[in-house]
């Protein structure tokens, strides 16, 4: 029994001697996601991000040009509100051109429509391809056309009292008309015929008002939301994510584990010996991982595309381009991560982490309008960030690549690869 | 400095450099005055050595003595804290692509890749030396290590003895003149070890200079020359014949008597002029070890010596000791 508690005492100190001697294990599996988590914590927004509309108004009704606006000044915590125009076409070629992200256009004339007993429809377009923002914007235009119809109905009921206020005077004209009659000073042929006109004046009036259907007179509007480009499932949103994610997360492990592993196992003793230079070395595992990861991209966009349903709106070649420069920069990464980190398990914990500041601050979970501005800088760092957002552009929406995200992922391709290329040949050259 | 000796073939010093006729000497191993620290460590001490063409130059040592580190200086993975360096002539981290290609190494450890076959393996270091069409090679080496039918065998599967043999094969690939041999035959079995030297000699008859170091003491006796460093220090250099002399003081003939040698005998071939050293050999007398200049000369003077004092000498022979105690011997003289 004694040896035995022994035996097991031998076991539970070494267990925790061996993770104690290793503070550098313990602060990439502990510390690091903590600090990753608490980082994500304090840098997401507790308020939904402001979206950039544009309303149009109708031109031919300064009324209702003028209750837009002043709804489109209500909303300034929910929208920015980037105008309120009349031209309908201008503002959904901003809308396509990504300039706004919603575009609500009112109907002219939404009360004499009433009085033909139909309802007017609100348009609402945006560009938001997240089902939950998608979804946040059908309660938005919802919102929006309750609001409009409190409007509306205000100014409905302003009008319908000036009309009746008309009513009552013709009303009391008709009275008097016919205390003249009981007074014997009404009688002239043309006085009964006027009064038979304003009776009917006011009886179809009223009768207009009373046939309205009371469900359209309280809710004159009606409101219609949609997605330009159409309307995405879940799965089909989240695939450019998936594909940027796991290209950038394989690649640099790859590349990492690769250095290290022949570090390790002594290989690059055996290199040092021969004639392969450094840099044949590393330009051939640089050409190696590009062919790899190309091969990947071309899985994985199948794999989304055929299983998935995703679309390739903006076709395949701006998926190409972008693919190949996250490729690019993600070997960069892998080169210095096998840099910073010299053995294999450090390089494994490395590329957890780089994983878990993907999913928080890649995109993937919450847009990066989401994160506080000082927190966004968090995911320029890494090529999957930059790689979705013009993922989800062309393939989702459809537009061309934008020109900053682009750049910054050419940017990182052309300067992560060298960078990490000069280091790995020179890493090579030391040892 | 280690006790030098004269040497068999091409001998020279490092000082020795130009030739007494002027011509330069052609050693492709030269190393003076080097240091290697790691930290407040040293790892290697002063050492110097020239290793001339054409032979097997063995490395002998315990472990941790410095070997590994006097292999990865001469092959440029090591800079030297002092001291120079020479390969073919150049500092081994200078060497140029064709002078790397003229050199095969094998490291202690496995560096190959466990997860590729031991062919692939073996394509890949042929083509690190810019073999492109290998296979014929591949069979050739792969005969000459008795591997053909593990060639599909994935490394990681590979028993201890044939990852050292592909290894092997792996820096034959390319005929290289020069060739870095660190511990091959740690893990084979005596009859690969066998087979393996008679492959070494083979390339060494063939021209190629062979630099290997090795834990087994017994297998100095295979090399043409032999250094023996303990602490990062040579101690010794020279051929095996020198390292026995060295060891012992001279050459060493054994007489075997047929009757018990009495003290009073014993102390006069003592002073007999060709002995350095008397002593028993055996537990009942008869048998003496004595160390003299030259066996061949003193052998017969000796037994014609004990002949004049009535004693039988049977049997006069050449004492080969085992270069275990050759080494042990050598270790005790260490400063």
């Amino acid at each position: 029994m004694t040896h035995a508690l022994v035996r097991l005492f031998g076991v539970v100190r070494k267990e925790i001697v061996e993770i104690l001697r290793q503070p550098g294990l313990l602060i990439a599996l502990v510390v690091g996601p903590l600090a990753i988590l608490l980082l994500f914590g304090s840098g997401v927004r507790s308020v939904d991000p402001a979206v950039a509309s544009l309303f149009v108004a109708p031109e031919d009704d300064p009324e209702v040009a003028e209750v837009v606006r002043r709804y489109a000044d209500s909303q300034s915590e929910r929208l920015t509100v980037e105008g309120v125009v009349q031209d309908r076409d201008a503002a959904m070629g901003r809308l396509r051109r990504g300039e706004v992200e919603l575009v609500v256009i009112v109907p002219s004339q939404p009360l004499e429509r009433i009085e033909g007993g139909e309802r007017a429809t609100i348009e609402v377009f945006h560009s938001l391809i997240d089902p939950l923002e998608a979804q946040a914007m059908q309660l938005f235009t919802r919102g929006a056309v309750n609001d409009l119809n409190d409007l509306l109905l205000d100014r409905a009921i302003q009008e319908t009292q000036s009309r009746e206020e008309t009513a009552l005077e013709q009303v009391q004209v008709a009275r008097d008309r016919l205390s003249a009659a009981d007074r014997g000073t009404f009688g002239a042929a043309e006085d009964v015929g006027q009064l038979r006109q304003d009776l009917d004046a006011v009886a179809e009036q009223l009768d207009a008002f009373v046939n309205t259907d009371s469900a359209i007179i309280v809710a004159p509007l009606e409101g219609e939301s949609s997605t330009i480009g159409g309307q995405l499932e879940v799965s089909q949103f989240y695939a450019p994510a998936v594909v940027a994610l796991i290209l950038q997360h394989l690649t640099l492990t790859f590349i990492a584990l690769s250095v290290s592993r022949e570090r390790e196992q002594g290989s690059t003793e055996l290199f040092a010996v021969s004639p392969l230079r450094p840099v044949e070395r590393v330009v051939g595992k640089l050409v190696a991982y590009l062919l790899i990861g190309g091969l990947l991209a071309v899985v994985l966009i199948a794999a989304v595309a055929l299983v998935l349903g995703a679309p390739l709106r903006g076709g395949i070649a701006p998926v190409a381009v972008v693919l190949a420069l996250e490729l690019l920069a993600s070997i960069g990464l892998g080169f210095l991560l096998s840099h910073v980190a010299k053995r294999t398990l450090q390089v494994v914990q490395g590329a957890m982490l780089l994983l878990l500041l993907s999913v928080f601050f890649g995109g993937l979970l919450l847009s990066p309008e989401r994160l506080f501005p000082w927190a966004r800088p968090v995911g320029w760092i890494l090529p999957m960030s930059h790689a979705l957002e013009l993922l989800r552009d062309s393939m989702l929406r459809g537009r061309e690549l934008a020109l900053l995200p682009l750049a910054a992922l050419a940017v990182m391709a052309v300067g992560l690869t060298l960078l990490g290329a000069i280091l790995a040949t020179r890493s090579e050259r030391r040892a | 400095m280690p006790d030098q000796m004269p040497r068999r073939r091409g001998a020279h010093a490092w000082d020795g450099l130009v030739r007494g006729n002027g011509a330069p000497v052609t050693a492709p191993i030269q190393m003076l005055s080097v240091d290697r620290r790691f930290g407040d460590h040293q790892v290697i001490d002063h050492l110097s050595l020239a290793v001339e063409q054409g032979i097997i130059y063995g490395f002998v040592g315990p472990s941790g003595s410095g070997k590994t580190t006097t292999v990865r200086l001469l092959t440029g993975v090591l800079a030297p804290t002092r001291g120079t360096v020479l390969v073919f002539g150049t500092n081994p981290k200078r060497l140029t692509t064709r002078q790397r290609e003229r050199i095969g190494y094998m490291p202690q450890l496995g560096v190959l890749y466990p997860h590729l076959s031991v062919r692939d393996n073996l394509a890949f270091t042929a083509s690190l030396y810019g073999i492109g069409r290998s296979r014929r090679r591949i069979r050739e080496v792969l005969e000459m290590v008795e591997l053909t039918d593990a060639r599909s065998t994935k490394l990681r599967d590979a028993s201890g003895g044939m990852q050292r043999r592909v290894a092997l094969a792996g820096a034959l690939l390319h005929r290289p003149d020069l060739l870095f041999l660190d511990e091959p035959t740690s893990g084979l079995d005596p009859v690969l070890r066998q087979k393996l030297w008679e492959h070494l000699q083979r390339l060494r008859d063939e021209g190629e200079t062979l630099f290997l170091t090795t834990q087994i003491v017994s297998e100095a006796t295979m090399c043409d020359r032999v250094g023996l460093i303990a602490h990062g220090r040579l101690l010794a250099d020279g051929t095996p014949d020198d390292l026995r002399r060295l060891a012992f003081g001279g050459e060493v003939v054994d007489l075997r008597c047929a009757d018990l040698v009495d003290a009073v005998t014993l102390e006069e071939l003592r002073r007999h002029p060709a002995v350095s050293e008397v002593r028993r050999a055996d537990s009942d007398g008869r048998v003496l070890r004595v160390t003299v200049d030259d066996a061949e000369s003193a052998g017969p003077a000796l037994t014609e010596a004990l002949h004049q004092r009535g004693v039988d000498v049977r049997l006069a022979e050449r004492y080969q000791a085992p270069f275990d105690d050759v080494f042990v011997a050598l270790l005790e003289r260490r400063p």
